[in-house]
């Protein structure tokens, strides 16, 4: 009996505890019109049905503040602790599943002067679509020329889980540095991916359906190893584009930093048998940035044109001088997968005559849309402030910005999600200078909706972390090769390719 | 009153400590915390958790911010060198005696800390000055540890490998060496199982400090299996150097530590206690330890001048203190070195002082004075604040991010960041860094103050910031006034800065003028010099034409007369004309006597070294970096 009593007085602690630490809403409160000051912003978004928790923090100039969740149908939680809505992985995804296809509604009370105050409700719509699971990306600083503890992630979207697919440190001593850099996918699986090492232990890692290899993509007839790279969603083919890339610095400009080209080709690499071939190469054009269809039939690319003019000038003393003279157009070549042989290329979108200059061109895996991100001049947009993205529908060519994914800060590196329901960029908005992940839902209708900033386990996450996310990419599924195993590749001596004329 | 001398030799410690690292090195400890960064967040735990002896780092990182005073992060130092020297002394059971035979340990560390030299700007290790005292105070503790079967107990530093790393690796070693012990007989119950004994005091532990780090390998992705063995062990290499020499005292430090735990043969103990068993005779030997030990320790005592009044006037510069800076470049026994020479002339610049004084202080300039092969670049010592301080917030920007990439961020290029953020009208930006400094234990007064900068109310304009941060308008008016190129340093700001503003020129700002002219007479060029010579007298008409800038005039217009008519200009009789003929004879009649030019400047130096014609004519061969 006693035995029993003793346990009935736990559970009734235990029971008094939770409910003691379960924050409630308040019962009398006085209530404004306006939005509360969220971080990160997530009022009126739209979300994945298989998102994790959206935690943020309420900035009204107290701690003490509790947000409580309603699903349709009356599910309903409430959560806060120190100025923070921390939400329960398990209980979000019970409101996640009540609100599919229809709203979270959000109440944000704050105790201000010791009286409570609401403020305005706000929604999370919940999407009927899910998210690709999975997104890598580059946390880097946002440095200009150095490179150390680099690495390339990936991050399940379901829940917070994030590790390194490389990092540059175990082979990163001082007197061989090493870059990584574009890492990408094979139609969004990670069976067959790759990403460059520059500089020290340099090469291309390829991993091709449980092969890896290291090959060094740089001949003698191309300008250099393979930069940004695109792999045919169907076939074992990958383009590339060879870059002569060089950097110089603003005095006062506030993009800071120019990066620059004088002189880029595209060219296509095949894994099996490790030959390159010339795509496109005309002196007085800047081809980069290759992008397949999602049918393999169509290779979009940017490029510029650009003639050198004075000849006892070196060229890259050249483009400094006339950096802003660079505006890159779109362009689209027929490709047959059978014969592995190109069409002629045709201009889609004349940048050049709006004085602007395209870049970083993405396809939905419907065929539908072309994302890609437009600013004032040049082809390094990350750096841009007013680089934004625009949708193009490939049906009638029309071009209209996302209003809903921008920002006033730079928005580059578009891409969709596999399901074509879901676009992700890499924005400036925070702070104008480190790059993160925002998402938007974009629906069948062919509208886009207000982008949510990637959710992290701790709401100011983005405040503390001192490095970007460049170069985020959808994946269906994690990478499995481990860090240690890329490691190991990594310290043989690449592979060289040859090349093949045409 | 043996007692009494242990007790003697750990003041002695105490205070020869205290002298070296407050009085001697308390600008090295500041810049120490200055150059690293701890914030109250999950995302530097993990960061620090990244490797093995993460903890070490996460609390090594912790306490060096306490150098912000110099004389606690000292005290905290000591406290803990005489902790480890009291457990040392349990551990191996050492006479009291011989306490400076525990001393060893402490006085490396203390080494470790005052022997950097220009590494301070290289070392990218968190929390260098404690990690190592803490994780020796760790070995030293498990080995004061008294447990049966010891080497079984060796699992615990191998579970704890990712928190203290190699440390924990040294405590199994040390177990295993303390096992071996067993053999002597110290332990009567495994006498008779001398394999057993073995196999579980020496072979286990020291198969598990081999093994240990191959088996938490694959939880680290940025670990190279040969760093696995010491990581948390400083290491010292940069882009063009490398130093063993600065890891002599960590090496010297666990090799003592594994000599006390040797077991030592019973007739060697036993004939050592004989001998030193006239406390006479061990006193004697304990003061010659100590002696060698404080020997030792002043040589490796970095000293170097520069090296010391260098980060005086940068943390000065810091604070925009102009007057220490320029008392400490006043009382330079020799030549600046090219840092200091910049921080003069912005010190003067912000003065207002400069056209009357540029030519009062050393500007020869040397390379700063290295031990090692260590190339010392300005880039990675100061250039963000002297870029800053010319208004060049882009570049003060890129060097502190650059630098950050390499060594990590710290408050010191936090703090810069947060200035150039907010003269670029980078709002957001700035208020991120504060947020981050906010969250620090000595930097948050700083942050409080540059914090409503970024509000509604402060961030309208310019003016504003001027009104309320008048530290900051002398960077604003020249960033303000700076034209927009695409550019370049080459690594080399001080050329940079010198090549860049002795050829801009603005009408519309006296400050930025000024600083174009000054360029121009550092640059010794006439053509340069002219056109910002009117233009500075045409902004500043109301004002006399400060003297060193008379003086170039006179002199370029003697030297060079069809460069411009000189005749009308109304120069001092005195301080000018007069003086300039005096110069000139006493060089003409110096050289007749076949002195040769250098010389000649020498012999000059005392009388004519405070003026542009002295600088023009002998002060050559300056070499930036």
């Amino acid at each position: 009996m006693i035995h029993l009593r003793n346990l009935a007085l736990i559970l009734t602690l235990t029971g008094a505890f939770i409910s003691c630490s379960r924050p409630k809403a308040p019962d009398t409160y006085i209530e404004t019109q306006e939005l509360p000051v969220i971080r990160p912003d997530y009022a009126e978004v739209t979300m994945p049905a298989n998102i994790c928790p959206p935690n943020f923090a309420v900035l009204q100039g107290t701690r003490n503040v509790v947000a409580r969740f309603t699903a349709p149908g009356g599910l309903s939680y409430t959560y806060g602790e120190d100025g923070k809505i921390i939400i329960d992985e398990d209980e979000w995804a019970e409101l996640r599943n009540a609100a599919k296809g229809s709203g979270i509604a959000v109440e944000v009370f704050a105790k201000v002067s010791e009286e409570w105050v609401r403020f305005k409700p706000f929604n999370i719509y919940i999407a009927e679509e899910d998210i690709d699971p999975y997104i890598s990306y580059r946390n880097i600083q946002p440095s200009y020329v150095a490179f150390e503890n680099i690495a390339i992630r990936q991050r399940n979207l379901t829940n917070y889980d994030e590790s390194d697919i490389y990092s540059n440190m175990p082979l990163s001593t001082e007197k061989s540095g090493q870059c990584i850099n574009c890492h990408s996918y094979q139609n969004y699986k990670t069976s067959r991916m790759l990403f460059h090492m520059r500089q020290g232990y340099g090469g291309t890692m390829i991993v091709d359906e449980g092969t890896i290899k290291k090959v060094d993509l740089k001949t003698d007839s191309t300008i250099s190893a393979g930069v940004y790279p695109s792999w045919h969603p169907q076939i074992n083919v990958i383009a590339f584009s060879t870059n002569n890339t060089g950097q110089s610095f603003h005095t006062k400009d506030i993009r800071k930093i120019e990066v620059q080209d004088t002189r880029s080709d595209l060219i296509l690499y095949d894994p099996q048998t490790d030959e390159v071939s010339i795509i496109e190469n005309d002196s007085n054009e800047l081809e980069v940035f290759p992008c397949w269809s999602a049918d393999g039939k169509t290779l979009y690319y940017c490029s510029a044109h650009f003639e050198y003019h004075n000849d006892s000038l070196a060229k890259e003393t050249e483009m400094i001088q006339r950096y802003k003279e660079v505006h890159y157009n779109l362009y689209a070549k027929s490709f047959d997968p059978k014969t592995r042989t190109f069409g002629p290329s045709i201009k889609i979108f004349n940048a050049d005559s709006l004085g602007l200059s395209a870049t970083l061109p993405r396809v939905s895996p419907d065929g539908k849309y072309l994302v890609f991100s437009l600013a004032e001049f040049g082809c390094f947009h990350v750096w841009h402030p007013d680089a934004d993205i625009q949708l193009m529908d490939l049906k009638t060519g029309e071009v209209r910005p996302l209003t809903e994914l921008n920002s006033n800060q730079s928005e580059s590196y578009p891409s969709f999600s596999s399901n074509s329901r879901w676009i992700m960029t890499a924005s400036r908005r925070d702070d104008g200078n480190y790059t993160r992940p925002y998402i938007s839902y974009f629906d069948k209708n062919g509208q886009c909706h207000k982008a949510f900033e990637l959710p992290q386990r701790d709401p100011n996450f983005y405040t503390f972390f001192l490095r970007s996310y460049n170069r985020p990419e959808f994946m269906v599924e994690p990478v499995k090769v481990t860090p240690q195993e890329f490691v190991s590749i990594a310290r043989e001596d690449p592979k060289k390719v040859t090349f093949k004329s045409k | 009153m043996q007692r009494g001398w242990a007790f003697a030799f750990i003041l002695a410690f105490v205070l020869f400590a205290a002298y070296y690292l407050i009085t001697e090195n308390s600008d090295t400890l500041f810049m120490a915390q200055s150059r690293s960064l701890f914030y109250n967040s999950e995302i530097h735990f993990k960061e620090c958790m990244q490797l093995p002896a993460g903890l070490l780092f996460f609390i090594g990182g912790f306490l060096t911010q306490f150098f912000y005073i110099p004389a606690l992060g000292a005290a905290i130092l000591i406290f803990l060198w005489v902790v480890i020297a009291l457990i040392t002394k349990k551990a191996f059971s050492i006479r009291n005696l011989l306490m400076p035979l525990n001393l060893v340990v402490p006085f490396m560390l203390l080494v470790s800390v005052i022997d950097l030299g220009y590494w301070i700007y290289y070392i990218k290790f968190i929390g260098y000055y404690f990690v190592p005292t803490l994780g020796l105070l760790l070995v030293v503790s498990w080995a004061a540890l008294r447990l049966p079967k010891k080497g079984l107990w060796t699992v615990i530093p191998a579970l704890t490998y990712p928190l203290f790393g190699i440390y924990s690796l040294l405590c199994m070693a040390i177990t295993g060496l303390q096992g071996v012990k067993g053999k002597n007989g110290n332990d009567e119950k495994t006498h008779s199982m001398q394999g057993k004994w073995y196999l579980m005091n020496v072979a286990i532990p020291f198969v598990l400090a081999v093994v240990t780090p191959v088996l938490w390998f694959r939880a680290y992705s940025e670990l190279a299996l040969e760093n696995a063995w010491i990581s948390g062990f400083p290491i010292f290499e940069a882009e063009e150097a490398s130093s063993w020499t600065l890891s002599m005292p960590f090496i010297i430090a666990i090799v003592w530590l594994f000599i006390l735990a040797i077991p030592k043969p019973a007739k060697w103990t036993n004939l050592v206690a004989d001998k030193l068993s006239g406390s006479k005779l061990s006193l004697l030997c304990s003061t010659l330890i100590f002696v060698a030990l404080a020997f030792i320790t002043h040589k490796a005592n970095f000293d170097n001048y520069n090296y010391h009044a260098e980060m005086r006037m940068y943390n000065a510069a810091e604070d925009y203190d102009w007057d220490t800076i320029l008392q400490e470049s006043a009382k330079l026994p020799g030549d600046a070195t090219r840092e200091m020479v910049i921080l003069k002339n912005i010190a003067l610049f912000n003065k207002g002082t400069v056209g009357n004084q540029f030519f009062h202080y050393n500007n020869m300039g040397e390379k700063p004075y290295v031990r090692d092969s260590l190339k010392v670049h300005m880039v990675q010592t100061a250039a963000p604040l002297l870029y800053m301080f010319h208004g060049k917030v882009n570049f003060s920007t890129r060097w502190c991010i650059e630098n950050s990439v390499e060594y990590g961020y710290s408050y010191n290029n936090l703090r810069i960041l947060t200035i150039c953020a907010l003269v670029n009208e980078e709002y957001k930006l700035a208020r991120k860094y504060l947020d981050i400094l906010s969250n620090t234990l000595f930097q948050k007064e700083w942050a409080e103050h540059y914090m409503p900068a970024t509000s509604k109310t402060y961030m309208l304009n310019q003016h504003n910031i001027q009104k309320y941060y008048p530290e900051l308008a002398n960077i604003i008016d020249l960033q303000r006034h700076m034209g927009s190129v695409l550019d370049g340093d080459n690594g080399i700001p001080e050329m940079y800065l010198i090549n860049y503003f002795s050829r801009s020129m603005n009408k519309d700002s006296k400050y930025f003028q000024e600083m174009t002219l000054v360029y121009a007479l550092v640059q010794k060029d006439i053509q340069l010099f002219w056109p910002r010579f009117v233009q500075y007298a045409y902004l500043n008409s109301d004002k006399t034409m400060p003297i060193h800038y008379q003086e170039a005039a006179y002199l370029y217009g003697k030297l060079e007369p069809q460069s411009m008519d000189i005749s009308r200009m109304p120069f001092d009789q005195q301080q000018i004309v007069a003086r300039y003929e005096r110069f000139n004879q006493t060089a003409q009649s110096l050289l007749s006597t076949g002195l040769d030019t250098k010389q000649v400047g020498e012999n000059m130096k005392a009388v004519y070294g405070d003026t542009f014609w002295w600088f023009y004519f002998f002060c050559r061969d300056i070499v930036s970096y």
